[in-house]
């Protein structure tokens, strides 16, 4: 199992992260401090460590000098947007950034990249009847290729990921398109009702009324 | 071109036309005076002539030639070194000629008219001058005399050339000396202005530290001073204005954090509860969370409003009894704080004198610096209020005894979201606000507000107040 230290001193949102990855099946250890992340950091190791820049004792940047030695990855998690700040973090050897205020979607799908970047997830899902390869971007069924459009794959690859979740337009838009969701536009539901009949997942992709759409797999 | 050069050129140019002429004038005028002397001297011979030969035979040449040759003879040897050379003619006759007449007598000497005397200055073959006068006398034989003196001047000329050269050499001289000199004498002078320039291209790249080393007292020390006056002037402002460059960015990234905070938890919670993945007791807590921070939100909101208020609005200020609100303060929080083992007491002068105060302010005031001292103390203590009442206004102290403010956060405490320990204010709920409320509502009765550490523990917190006596 994945474990993922938190270091974040904000209790709420600490929590809050803690439940996000805990759904995705990620094991998780909240520290509110500097010095308290230090002591876990020497009892055992993790895999990916979520790193708050403002946080009390020893601060972020602080605290990264201490971590690089041990390899690693950290995604920083900040309050200030400002470009000197976001690059320090990255100069320091942070993995990535997300900047407060975020969606817990977007937190699961970096932390998805860079886990997967350093090769300790899976590269191959099975969801729904699929053998999905992220590396080769191919996806399987019985053993046979099915090819689908970039935009199709993403989408693909959104829900293979969230499982069991509702998934409103907006976010989807999002997330695939890389865009603010235009008010009104078809484009989620057009490309939705193409790939999965492609894939044959009419019965598992439902639409959800008025929201979006959800994966239904077997337990 | 630079000053100094300047400066030098000018000294040379008038110093040469001063001297060229008062030099030029000097030597002429000297020269006009011995010559007017030659030609006086001149005159004095020419007549001693004509009264000698008077004396002897009454001017007729037909008497007497040798009388006459004689008496020219005579008075040459009498006067070896009066002229260079004499002629004595009877009408076109020769009568007398000193042996070297016909090289001091130029041959188109024109023929003198009767009883008048002329002169004429002549040059020699080899650069010698002469000085030439020349007469005629008529006698009664109607013959006519012309008389020729030639007196040598070549000397004086020669002393004017003399004069010339020497005055060119000294001339020389003291241009060059005063060429030194004055561009010395400027360059002295100038050096200033170069420092002066110095600096200012220093303070231009940012060294606004940078000063002028003054060494006089003129006009360019009073510039300098000037100058040195006017950087320390900007130097302080611009220290000025980047430290409140840098309150303003810290506030900016204060304020964003803090609201930030809530934010993402309200957005991340209720992403949570709106994907349906909860199970029922994480959506209550979720929605709890949802509830608290919002709350915060709300609270942040509120203080900043109050900053605000204060800052733009003007209230009335309002004759109160300090003394009687103090009191009224103390007496309404006394049952709340007994219940955490804190106790309050008041020491004020007797009740009965009015100031210009706000009081809802100054609530507001006391509410926050008592909440201070509170949360400064761990379990129990007390919280003591002093009032004093000087002409102008009044003086709160408010001491606790509680763990004391640290020295480095001293200068802090009235900054916006500024906290002393960020992780125990969150706890209890604080933004870092307080102080800097207290701060401006301190501001806005013209007083100040110090905070000190006691030695035995606990801090004091000394307001004072200039709302003045109604």
């Amino acid at each position: 199992m994945i474990r993922i230290l938190i270091v974040e001193d904000e209790k709420p949102i600490s929590d809050m992260i803690r439940l996000c990855l805990t759904k995705e099946g990620y094991d998780c250890v909240c520290a509110y401090d500097g010095y308290a992340a230090a002591d876990f950091l020497e009892q055992t190791s993790f895999d990916l460590i979520l790193l708050d820049v403002m946080i009390p004792k020893i601060d972020g940047f602080e605290l990264m000098e201490y971590i690089r030695p041990l390899e690693i990855p950290v995604i920083f998690i900040t309050a200030r947007a400002a470009v000197s700040d976001r690059v320090k973090g990255l100069r320091l050897g942070a993995e990535d950034y997300i900047v407060k205020p975020f969606e817990a979607i977007e937190l699961l799908a970096r932390v998805d990249v860079v886990l997967r970047r350093y090769q300790k997830t899976d590269a191959v899902l099975y969801v729904g009847g699929l053998d999905i390869d992220t590396r080769s971007m191919q996806v399987l069924r019985n053993g046979e290729e099915i090819s689908l459009t970039k935009t199709e794959y993403e989408l693909l690859l959104l829900f293979a990921r969230n499982p069991r979740r509702a998934l409103y337009r907006e976010t989807i838009y999002e997330r695939v398109w890389g865009e603010e969701y235009p008010f009104g536009s078809k484009a989620v539901d057009i490309h939705i009702q193409r790939m999965r009949k492609k894939v044959g997942w009419e019965n598992r992709l439902k639409a959800i009324h008025k929201v979006g759409y959800r994966l239904e797999v077997d337990p | 071109m630079k000053v100094r050069l300047k400066i030098t050129l000018c000294m040379l140019s008038i110093l040469s036309l001063l001297f060229g002429i008062g030099g030029s004038l000097l030597i002429s005028e000297s020269f006009r005076d011995t010559l007017e002397r030659e030609k006086d001297t001149a005159v004095s011979f020419y007549r001693m002539v004509w009264s000698s030969l008077k004396v002897v035979n009454g001017l007729d040449p037909y008497l007497n030639p040798e009388g006459i040759t004689g008496i020219m003879e005579q008075l040459l040897e009498q006067n070896r070194s009066a002229w260079a050379a004499l002629r004595l003619c009877a009408g076109d006759e020769l009568l007398f000629e000193t042996s070297n007449a016909r090289d001091c007598f130029p041959p188109d000497l024109e023929t003198p008219q009767t009883d008048r005397c002329s002169f004429r200055i002549t040059g020699g073959k080899e650069g010698e001058r002469y000085f030439i006068l020349t007469g005629a006398v008529e006698t009664g034989e109607d013959v006519t005399l012309f008389l020729y003196t030639a007196h040598d001047i070549s000397g004086i000329y020669y002393a004017r050339n003399r004069q010339q050269e020497t005055y060119l050499r000294v001339f020389g001289v003291m241009i060059f000396l005063c060429a030194g000199l004055s561009y010395l004498t400027s360059r002295a002078l100038t050096a200033p202005l170069g420092r002066l320039s110095t600096v200012s291209r220093a303070i231009a790249s940012g060294d606004y530290s940078s000063r002028v080393r003054i060494t006089s007292n003129d006009e360019i020390g009073a510039v300098s001073a000037d100058f040195n006056a006017m950087a320390e002037q900007m130097e302080k402002t611009v220290l000025e204005l980047r430290r409140s460059v840098e309150r303003q960015e810290r506030f900016v990234g204060s304020f964003a954090h803090e609201m930030k905070t809530p934010m993402t938890s309200l957005i991340g919670y209720a992403e949570l509860l709106r994907s349906g993945t909860l199970t029922m007791e994480e959506q209550t807590e979720a929605a709890g969370y949802i509830y608290s921070e919002g709350k915060r939100l709300e609270s942040l909101s509120r203080k900043l409003l109050e900053l605000l208020v204060i800052q733009q609005s003007p209230l009335p200020l309002v004759s109160i009894d300090p003394v009687g609100m103090l009191e009224e303060f103390v007496e309404r929080l006394r049952p709340v704080y007994a219940r955490e083992g804190i106790v309050l007491s008041l020491t004020a002068p007797a009740a009965g004198e009015t100031r210009l105060l706000e009081p809802d302010l100054i609530w507001t005031l006391l509410l926050n610096l008592t909440d201070n001292a509170r949360k400064a103390m761990e379990q129990g203590g007390s919280i003591r209020y002093l009032l004093e009442l000087p002409e102008d206004g009044c003086r709160i102290t408010v001491t606790d005894t509680g763990r004391g403010i640290p020295p480095e956060a001293l200068a802090h405490l009235t900054e916006a979201f500024y906290r002393v320990d960020k992780a125990r204010s969150r706890e209890q709920g604080g933004f870092g606000l307080g102080l800097a409320l207290c701060q401006e509502i301190v501001k806005f009765h013209h007083g100040t507000i110090r905070f000190a550490n006691r030695p035995e523990g606990g801090a004091d917190v000394i307001v004072e107040l200039k709302g003045g006596c109604p």
